[in-house]
């Protein structure tokens, strides 16, 4: 086989840690091949010892042969030739990736640049414009920040392409784009025409897009397949990577009685900063209420509001009578492991509300934290642990059971999955449907379409103010 | 690991303090610049102990015949200029020197932490009178402050450690009461109060420790000055009479024999020094260990 990039058995460890254990694959001209795993299975360390960026105290071994070149013996010297002629880099975060202080047009042509190259204007809006930006010659002159995540990506695409690199290496492009747009940002990458080495942990989307994937569990590949035949594969990695995507449609449950309801209720922190236009909102008992809106749009006032944490300027916001009692509106926050107190043992959080209500002894405490965290099924965890000794994933369904244990009614929550993997968004997902199944109402505030389409949200559209030119990102 | 070793590898990498140890001091006792500090304040500590039980001498008792001994026996640390046995002295003083540098250093965390404490959380109108009284003391220069205070309440040990307090307290009030103030909006501490969690419950559990920690490295950063402004009033005789030993006071008479008996300056500038490099060590293991405690 004529491979472009041939890597074998590569190997990469940190100490006594083998991060990437003999992993061997093949990338063919033209070819796209997806490396998909969840956190920590190591796709992030391949992209690095493939683009020379790799930590200097990884010990790195094998083969990974690239134009007659093997990567994991390059030089200073040889990468320099290679980046950008050879391999262009598409980074994971396009606004973390450009200087906010210069135009976008600059960051395109810092490509010519780093060769030493002269470039005109006009190359660079044609190469901005292939990748499908309109009116280039404006836009280009704009900030970063002014642009959306998605077009930026674009741009840096154009800018990893501008070379033709018969390879891309392509570190989770889409992660910080909602779907749609995640769909358009990989059809550019693919039609630069290069062969591209695609890092994702969405095997919904490589699917689309890839000719062949290879599944990555614990450092080593698993599973390689082309892309069509997904379905067919069996290893558990596999499997529940595509689980995590389902979107099973729930049985509509005929809501019960409402528990609350607002009517045209507003925010503003000061006279110019209106936080929230006038949005009305009903929820019922087991029913699930999706806010849906821009960044800054007032999603997470408006659950503020909801949840009796501040007081709307005007509107009406009516509560069940039940809703009074301590602990009926539970919140749920997007940033996990800082909503439970970092110096608490994990048993502690989780069973505060249950001893707000009544004084309980520590033995009992812990043994009811036992049941609430197996209820979130983090029963593999020592109760005693702290939340940095956590994932996030797991910082947040403790967070969960934090709230289940105040017998919640209601539960808020602001943007649950969006500092997730897919296999913790799925787990938190399947959290919140138990809580649906019980009756609880749910609340949630997202950028994430899968996760409103789980719940089977009824949608709430909060309305941008100004001039929004940022779309929703849904950051990973 | 010797303190020197401690403090000539800045270069190395940080302690492997690992979030598996669960207790705050077993944790700091792992660090490495926090288990020298401890150790070398034990040590200060025993001295202190033992200085307000024995001396080897009687501190404060002249023995002209022995005047202006230089190390040896039975002076260790040689003798000053009326013959006071300066090892004695040493150990008398200290706790003029240490234990009044810690009291008056628990004394402003403790009244910094709850004014501040309070003002942050009551917000409004009695945040703003609070504080404005709180900015008013923190405009007025310290020692300046210190001066004044002595000036009414007149010279003597009590009245400089009551001035000291006055002068420096509302730094504390300032830095507890910007915590607690993001203290209220953080989700924790929202989550305990949606679940019906009692204010002052809220307060001791989550606010409260959170804060007292981080005044906790700050006052331990200040130990050495403490020390220094108190054996600097003494110094200047603001502080500790005559004869009553105290490192400051001992350095102020050492100055005027220096030439002729420069152990005079030892034994005080030695036991200063130690005392500021336990505080320092201890406060760096203490950043490092807060900092593995996350954000707060």
């Amino acid at each position: 086989m004529n491979a472009l990039l041939d890597v074998q058995d590569l190997t990469v460890a940190y100490g006594a840690d083998t991060v990437v254990d003999r992993v061997s694959f093949a990338i063919g001209p033209g070819e796209c091949v997806a490396l998909v795993g969840a956190s920590g299975s190591g796709k992030t360390t391949i992209a690095r010892v493939l683009t020379g960026m790799h930590d200097t105290s990884a010990r790195v071994a094998g083969r990974a042969m690239f134009d007659g070149t093997d990567l994991v013996t390059a030089d200073g010297s040889h990468w320099r030739a290679l980046r950008g002629a050879g391999i262009g880099y598409v980074a994971q975060d396009p606004f973390a990736a450009c200087d906010p202080l210069r135009q976008v047009q600059d960051h395109v042509a810092e490509a010519w640049r780093a060769r030493g190259l002269r470039v005109d204007q006009t190359t660079i809006l044609d190469r901005l414009s292939a990748v499908g930006i309109a009116e280039p010659g404006r836009q280009s002159r704009l900030a970063p920040h002014c642009w959306s995540g998605g077009m930026l990506q674009r741009a840096s695409i154009a800018a990893a392409s501008a070379h033709r690199p018969p390879l891309i290496v392509a570190d989770e492009p889409t992660s910080a784009l909602d779907t749609d747009r995640a769909d358009g940002v990989l059809s550019t990458l693919r039609d630069s025409g290069s062969a591209i080495l695609l890092i994702s942990h969405d095997l919904g989307l490589v699917r689309r897009h890839a000719d062949r994937i290879a599944v990555l569990d614990n450092g080593r590949i698993v599973e390689t397949c082309a892309a069509n035949r997904l379905d067919g594969a069996g290893h558990p990695a596999t499997r529940a990577l595509l689980r995590s995507q389902d979107v099973a449609v729930p049985n509509r449950r005929s809501p019960g009685h409402t528990l609350l309801s607002a009517r045209d209720v507003t925010r503003s922190y000061g006279p110019d900063r209106p936080a929230l236009h006038p949005v009305s909102v009903e929820i019922g008992k087991g029913a699930a209420v999706g806010v849906i809106g821009p960044s800054g749009a007032g999603k997470s006032t408006l659950l503020r509001l909801l949840a009796g944490i501040e007081t709307p300027d005007s509107g009406a916001i009516d509560r069940h009578p039940d809703l009074s009692r301590p602990g009926a509106i539970m919140p749920i926050f997007q940033n996990a492991s800082a909503s439970l107190d970092a110096r608490w043992p994990v048993w502690r959080s989780v069973t505060e509300p249950a001893a707000a209500r009544r004084r309980l002894p520590r033995k009992v405490r812990r043994e009811l934290a036992r049941e609430m965290l197996a209820r979130v099924g983090l029963d593999g965890i020592d109760p005693d642990a702290r939340p940095q000794e956590l994932s996030t994933g797991q910082c947040q369904r403790v967070a969960i059971a934090r709230a289940l244990s105040a017998e919640p009614l209601l539960l808020v929550a602001d943007e649950p999955t969006s500092a997730l993997d897919t296999l913790s968004r799925r787990r938190i997902a399947d959290l919140l449907l138990e809580a649906l199944e019980q009756g609880i109402g749910v609340i949630v505030a997202t950028h994430d379409t899968w996760l409103s389409a789980v719940l089977g949200c009824t949608e709430v559209r909060v309305r941008a103010q100004g001039v929004g030119l940022t779309e929703p990102m849904r950051r990973p | 690991m010797t303190v020197a070793e401690t403090l000539l590898s800045p270069g190395r990498p940080r302690d492997p303090v690992t979030a598996t140890d669960r207790r705050f001091l077993r944790r700091l006792w792992r660090h490495r610049s926090g288990r020298a500090g401890l150790c070398l304040g034990a040590v200060l500590l025993l001295f202190t102990l033992l200085g307000a039980i024995w001396t080897p001498f009687e501190p404060d008792w002249p023995d002209y015949g022995a005047a202006l001994q230089g190390p040896g026996w039975p002076h260790l640390l040689g003798t000053d200029v009326t013959g006071r046995d300066l090892l004695s002295r040493l150990m008398d003083g200290a706790w003029r020197s240490l234990g009044a540098a810690l009291a008056v250093l628990v004394s402003i965390f403790a009244i910094g932490l709850v004014y501040g404490t309070l003002a942050g959380l009551a917000r409004g109108v009695a945040d703003a009178v609070m504080m404005r009284f709180a900015d008013v003391m923190m405009s007025l220069p310290g020692l300046v402050l210190a001066f004044a205070v002595i000036g009414i309440l007149g010279p003597g040990f009590g009245n400089l450690l009551i001035a000291l307090i006055i002068a420096d307290w509302a730094w504390y009030a300032r830095l507890a009461r910007s915590l607690a103030l993001s203290a209220r909006d953080r989700p924790d501490v929202i989550a305990a109060r949606m679940a019906g969690v009692p204010h002052r419950r809220i307060v001791a559990g989550h606010v409260l420790p959170g804060i007292a920690l981080h005044l906790g490295v700050v006052a331990s950063l200040a130990l050495g000055g403490m020390i220094g402004a108190i054996s600097g009033l003494s110094f200047l005789g603001l502080g500790v009479q005559p004869p009553h030993a105290e490192w400051g006071a001992m350095l102020s008479e050492a100055r005027l024999y220096f030439v002729v008996a420069p152990w005079l300056l030892w034994g005080p500038a030695a036991m200063i020094l130690l005392s500021v490099l336990s505080a320092n060590l201890i406060s760096h293991g203490l950043r490092d260990v807060l900092a593995v405690e996350g954000r707060r």
